[in-house]
């Protein structure tokens, strides 16, 4: 039995002849915490792109429970149970934080077209949503993020962070890709999201938490995947990672590294 | 096959078209955004221009001079008025300042009418009514100035754009307005030289070409609209994107008339619109985006 | 604070309140009747636009043509056959919102401006085929309706259906007003700025756009039903394309924050221009420039002026944080 929840396998991308990845796979299990780290330009944010289906792979597939990933970021949401944050934060400035983060909760309900339709006709009969609104604030407290009734446009970078996994969270994923979420945090707020992302683990799902604070990363992660020049250069412990020629090579220059 | 006699007033139509976009162009180039009231500019130079010669009787020469210079004073009126105090460089709030324009053409439409009337107006006419024929078609000399000057005003323009510092500066900004700002650029100077122009080529294009048919002041919004197509249609990555968006706008339209009847127009624009958009929304001439 | 539990009631109880003021205001008087159809007109068409355009950003304007539809649905139903009037509602309704959907997919990677400019020129062919089929439509000169809706074999007088027509508007601004607090307004809103990250939380985003667009459809063509009935005539220039710049000027006038601000700017609309011959006169004039003014000095509209008033007066008291826009 594979309990691997995620499953890259062989992916390739190029933009107009630039290869930005390379016959990349990795696996990440249910409950583990996987940290894909590497330099600028390695590919890590491409692979992000790939699996959550902003971005079609040239060759090889994504996939999920066992089951190819296919389709646009929506339908592998629903169907995968994937979520995922941003490098740069995608929220709606003129709501509050809080209602980005029930962007995410109202989603989990949603099978299809018609479920849309049905939440709207619900809405004009009871606007409700006080669950939703409950479940942001208590995610939002555990993560740290305080400001939950101000304007998103009010808030810093790390707070925006922090509602974007938030917001992953309420959907209450299988799979949570976080796009450099240490990036701008202070220490409380680092600490804040640490438990949280292990909290979300030990709930049995599948993170893959990308990074370029490696040390952050090699605290948290189950395993660490390194990558370089668009191609996984190392698979194993964050230990063994750390004291890898691989890692010398890539973060310190002191020899070549296969491309 | 379409009578060379067709093809005349097509091209006619193409200029004015083209002269309107051009006007689009040069505020898009230089701040990033469609200046949706070169309409009014248009009609109110027209209106203006048929108003005193026809009406108060001056010179075909004065009446087009006192419209253009109206448009112009507008356009800069536009800018001090509507645009500098709304104006958010760089950040998503663009909407309110656009949807201000819009509003600012119907006012421009509405104060067209309330000081020259709301009947349509014959244009100044500026030649006499000499015309050479050319093969099946009859040449006016009104076509032949209205495209001389076209010609003229395009000529011009690259000239600007292309040669001189502020020219260069408004393609500058147009690309990173933030960054324009960071490097010190003359923002605020370019943007008004780029009204200064918008409002001259508006005003051209309204008061010379409303000899051809006559004008009326509720026609601002189809101009805009028209001016918007043809810029869309030609693309921005070239001064002749105006221009060659206009003479296509204004062969798809006249081709469905001549074809389908007056009626087939709404429908064919609507057809283009909507092919262009879907298919090439960078326009004929594509800009080169480096990856 | 137990004023956050009364909020829930306040709304429809004060805006109920107003309703009722309203409709015993115009009365019987002809004058007040006709300001009150046109306010409902514009207030409806407002609405329409306000459940995709304020709300999801889909700046989709062919709403002479979904009037129209509703319009001329009733005006058909009443001279081509024999069957109850109010049946030409749903069925305004449903060929309304198929438009808005078939629209919606054709111009679904458009945004912005360019949507704008496809759906106007959307409207000006329909507005065209509505004169071009007079075998359908009657042409330039329209439909005269025969008959009026009956209720319970009862026709309605124009007094009855002023009265309607306002409830209608009220109903309307209360339920959308409802359905953007609610999760699925919530999300039409996030979808306005953050369309990616909607997308990739799980919500079919198109899906969301067309249903936005529906209901702005089917409430446009109950605009158009309002103005037919109490009119009893339908004409192609009836519900000229331009008034779809009205509806959108009219949330930026009263106030973008909530769907009354559609209300309150329809009910400025046509008290600026009523009298004075619309879409020729100085009426349309002094609403451009109120409209550019407004824009320029007061950006959340009058709701949002008002807002600001009695949140200074408020704010001596008690310093709270920013309201939600």
């Amino acid at each position: 039995m594979n309990a691997d929840i995620l499953s890259c396998q062989e992916l390739t991308k190029s933009y107009g002849g630039v290869k930005a990845v390379t016959g990349a796979s990795f696996t990440v299990g249910a409950g583990e915490i996987v940290g894909l780290v590497g330099p600028n330009g390695a590919g890590k944010s491409t692979m992000v792109d790939l699996i959550g289906g902003e971005q079609q792979p040239d060759s090889g597939q994504v996939l999920a429970g066992g089951v190819p990933l296919a389709g646009p970021p929506s339908r592998r949401a629903r169907r995968a149970g994937l979520a995922r944050t941003y490098q740069y934060p995608q929220v709606a400035g003129a709501l509050t934080a809080r209602d980005n983060i029930i962007v995410g909760g109202f989603a989990r309900g949603l099978s299809s077209g018609f479920a849309l339709l049905r939440a709207a006709a619900r809405g004009v009969v009871a606007p409700g949503g006080r669950a939703l609104r409950e479940e942001a604030g208590q995610v939002a407290a555990r993560l740290g993020l305080r400001r939950i009734d101000r304007l998103a446009a009010d808030l810093t970078l790390g707070e925006l962070r922090l509602l974007e996994v938030a917001r992953a969270l309420l959907q209450h994923p299988r799979i949570a890709l976080l796009d450099e979420p240490f990036a701008g945090l202070a220490s409380d707020g680092i600490a804040g999201l640490s438990a949280s992302i292990r909290t979300v683990a030990a709930g049995g799902t599948a993170v893959l938490l990308v990074d370029h604070n490696v040390d952050i990363v090699a605290s948290m992660a189950d395993r660490m995947v390194l990558m370089a020049g668009g191609t996984v250069v190392f698979d194993g412990a964050p230990r063994d990672c750390l004291a890898s020629a691989e890692m010398q090579a890539v973060y310190f220059g002191t020899g070549q590294v296969d491309r | 096959m379409i009578p060379l006699q067709v093809i005349v007033s097509i091209i006619e139509t193409g200029c004015f078209f083209g002269l309107l976009a051009a006007a689009m162009f040069v505020v898009r180039e230089s701040s990033g955004f469609f200046n949706f009231a070169v309409g009014g500019y248009a009609v109110f130079a027209g209106l203006a221009s048929a108003y005193f010669t026809s009406v108060r009787g001056l010179p075909a020469a004065a009446g087009i001079a006192i419209g253009v210079v109206g448009a112009v004073a507008l356009a800069l009126l536009t800018e001090v008025l509507v645009v500098r105090p709304m104006w958010k460089p760089g950040a998503n709030e663009e909407l309110p300042m656009v949807i201000a324009l819009v509003a600012t053409l119907f006012a421009l439409e509405q104060i067209s009418g309330v000081l020259f009337g709301r009947a349509a107006l014959p244009g100044p006419q500026l030649v006499g009514d000499g015309a050479v024929r050319l093969g099946s078609a009859t040449v006016t000399a009104q076509a032949a100035l209205e495209v001389g000057l076209t010609a003229l005003a395009f000529g011009l323009l690259l000239l600007f754009v292309y040669r001189t510092r502020m020219g260069r500066g408004l393609r500058a900004i147009g690309e990173n307005t933030p960054a324009a700002i960071v490097l010190g650029l003359p923002v605020r100077a370019v943007r008004i030289a780029s009204f200064t122009l918008a409002g001259a080529l508006a005003g051209l294009a309204g008061s010379v070409f409303a000899a051809r048919s006559g004008i009326i002041f509720d026609s601002a919004m189809d101009y805009t609209l028209f001016a918007f197509l043809a810029l869309v249609i030609g693309g921005t990555a070239s001064v002749w994107g105006p221009l060659a968006g206009g003479l296509i706008l204004a062969t798809i339209q006249s081709a469905a008339i001549f074809y389908f009847g007056a009626a087939a127009l709404h429908y064919a624009t609507l057809a283009a619109a909507v092919l262009f958009f879907a298919f090439r929304p960078q326009g004929i001439f594509m800009k080169r985006v480096r990856v | 604070m137990s004023a956050t539990r009364l909020r829930p009631l306040a709304e429809p109880v004060i805006s109920g309140a107003l309703l009722i003021l309203a409709i015993t205001w115009v009365g019987t008087d002809g004058y007040r009747q006709d300001l009150a159809v046109l306010t409902v007109t514009y207030g409806l068409i407002g609405l329409g636009l306000y459940s995709h355009f304020i709300m999801g950003d889909s700046l989709s304007i062919a709403y002479n043509a979904y009037a129209a539809i509703g319009g001329y649905a009733l005006g058909l139903v009443a001279t081509r056959t024999g069957w109850p009037l109010l049946v030409s509602l749903p069925l305004g309704i449903v060929a309304a919102v198929l438009i808005s959907v078939l629209l919606g997919l054709a111009t679904r990677r458009l945004n912005g401006f360019y949507l704008a400019a496809v759906t106007l020129l959307f409207s000006e062919a329909f507005q065209a085929w509505l004169i071009d089929a007079d075998g359908v439509t009657g042409g330039a000169e329209g439909v005269i309706l025969t008959r009026s809706i009956s209720v319970f074999g009862a026709e309605l007088g124009r007094d009855q259906i002023v009265v309607i027509a306002l409830v209608l508007m009220w109903l309307i601004a209360l339920l959308l007003s409802r359905l953007r607090r609610s999760p699925f307004g919530v999300a039409l809103r996030a979808k306005a700025q953050a369309s990616v990250a909607v997308e990739a939380a799980g919500v079919p985003v198109t899906a969301l756009t067309l249903i936005s667009l529906s209901i702005g459809a089917a409430i446009g063509s109950l605009a158009g039903a309002v103005f037919t009935t109490a009119n009893l005539s339908i004409l192609p220039e009836s519900i000229p394309v331009s008034v779809a710049f009205l509806a959108v000027f009219i949330p930026f006038l009263g106030g973008r924050s909530s769907p009354w601000g559609v209300v309150i700017g329809a009910l400025l609309v046509t008290e600026l221009t009523f009298n004075l011959n619309f879409f020729q006169g100085s009426g349309t004039l002094l609403f451009a420039v109120a409209v550019v003014a407004v824009l320029i000095f007061a950006p959340e509209g009058l709701i949002g002026l008002a807002r600001d008033l009695t949140g200074r007066l408020v704010g001596a008291v008690n310093r709270g944080g920013r309201d939600e826009r």
